[in-house]
C-alpha cells in the first residue's frame, strides 16, 4: 500500500561536501528504486547546531525527504539508515491522511483568521485617526485666519501631520504583532516560577 | 505576582491544526528554560492539543532539535 513518509536523517558533518551529497542521492535513488516510490520534497536544512551532542559531534546536517513509497520498503530504508555509521540519526514516519487533510485546513484556516484580524485592527484604528484629522484641520484654519496669505505654510504643516499619524498606524500594527510572542514568554516564565 | 487570567489554547487562536516537530519556534514556546514540557495547566492547551504537543517534542528531542535536560540547568 503506497502511503505517504517522512524521512528525517542527521548527517556527520566532519565529511566533505560531495560525501554528503552522496549520502543524500543514495536515500534519494533507494526511495525511488522501492515500488511506488515518488520524492515529493527534499529540505537541505544544512549544518545545524545539535541541541545535545551525538558521538561527541555539536553539528549535524539536517535533510528532510517528503515522499510517497508502498509501506514494504520502510524495512530496507531503515536497515540502510541504521548501518550507514555516517547518518548520526534517522526518523522515518508514516504521515497519516487525516494529518495530509489537517494540514490543508490549517492554510485556510490560517488567512481567514489573519483576515479577521486585519479587519479588527483597521476597525480599531479608524476612531483615532479620523480625530487627528479633525484636529488638523481646525488648527490650520484658525491659522488661515491670522495670518492671511501663509497658505503655503499651513500645507506643508498638514502633510507633516498626516505622515505622522501614518507612523502612529504603523507601530500600533507591530504592538498587535508582536503581542503574540510576548504572552508567550508570559507563559514561559510562569512555566519556570512554579 | 500571578495574575489570573482567562486561560487560552493558543493553538485554537492561531488556527493551528496540526502540531509538526519540525516547527522549532513554536515548540520551544511550549519548554521552560530547564527544557520541560510546560504543563497545560499552565500554558492553557487544550487536552487534544496538548497531547500531539507531546509528542512532537519528544520527536524533536530525539532528533536534537530540543534538549531533553538544557545547558543552563546542567
Amino acid at each position: 500500500m503506497v502511503r505517504r513518509y517522512e524521512l528525517m536523517i542527521i548527517l556527520d558533518p566532519n565529511q566533505s561536501d560531495e560525501a554528503i551529497k552522496e549520502q543524500i542521492d543514495k536515500i534519494e535513488n533507494l526511495i525511488k528504486s522501492t515500488e511506488g516510490g515518488e520524492i515529493l520534497n527534499i529540505d537541505n536544512w544544512g549544518k545545524k547546531r545539535l541541541a545535545y551532542e551525538i558521538q561527541k559531534r555539536p553539528f549535524g546536517v539536517y535533510v528532510v525527504y517528503e515522499f510517497n513509497m508502498d509501506s514494504t520498503g520502510t524495512t530496507e530504508l531503515e536497515r540502510h539508515c541504521r548501518l550507514d555509521a555516517l547518518n548520526l540519526r534517522h526518523l522515518l514516519l508514516h504521515v497519516p491522511v487525516k494529518v495530509l487533510k489537517l494540514k490543508e485546513s490549517e492554510k485556510a484556516l490560517k488567512s481567514s483568521l489573519e483576515d479577521r484580524r486585519r479587519r479588527m485592527a483597521e476597525q480599531s484604528e479608524e476612531a483615532p485617526v479620523v480625530d487627528l484629522l479633525q484636529t488638523v484641520e481646525t488648527e490650520s484654519k484658525e491659522e488661515g485666519d491670522d495670518k492671511e496669505g501663509d497658505d503655503s505654510e499651513t500645507k506643508v504643516e498638514e502633510e507633516a501631520k498626516d505622515s505622522e499619524a501614518a507612523t502612529e498606524k504603523e507601530a500600533v500594527e507591530e504592538v498587535v504583532a508582536e503581542s503574540s510572542d510576548a504572552e508567550a514568554e508570559v507563559v514561559k516564565k510562569e512555566g519556570a516560577e512554579s | 505576582m500571578m495574575s489570573i487570567r482567562k486561560k487560552v489554547d493558543r493553538f485554537h487562536e492561531n488556527g493551528i491544526l496540526y502540531i509538526d516537530y519540525k516547527d522549532m519556534k513554536l515548540l520551544s514556546r511550549f519548554i521552560t528554560e530547564q527544557g520541560k514540557i510546560i504543563p497545560r495547566r499552565i500554558s492553557g492547551t487544550c487536552a487534544k492539543n496538548q497531547r500531539m504537543l507531546v509528542d512532537a517534542i519528544k520527536r524533536a528531542r530525539f532528533m536534537a532539535l530540543l534538549p531533553y535536560v538544557s545547558d543552563t540547568a546542567r
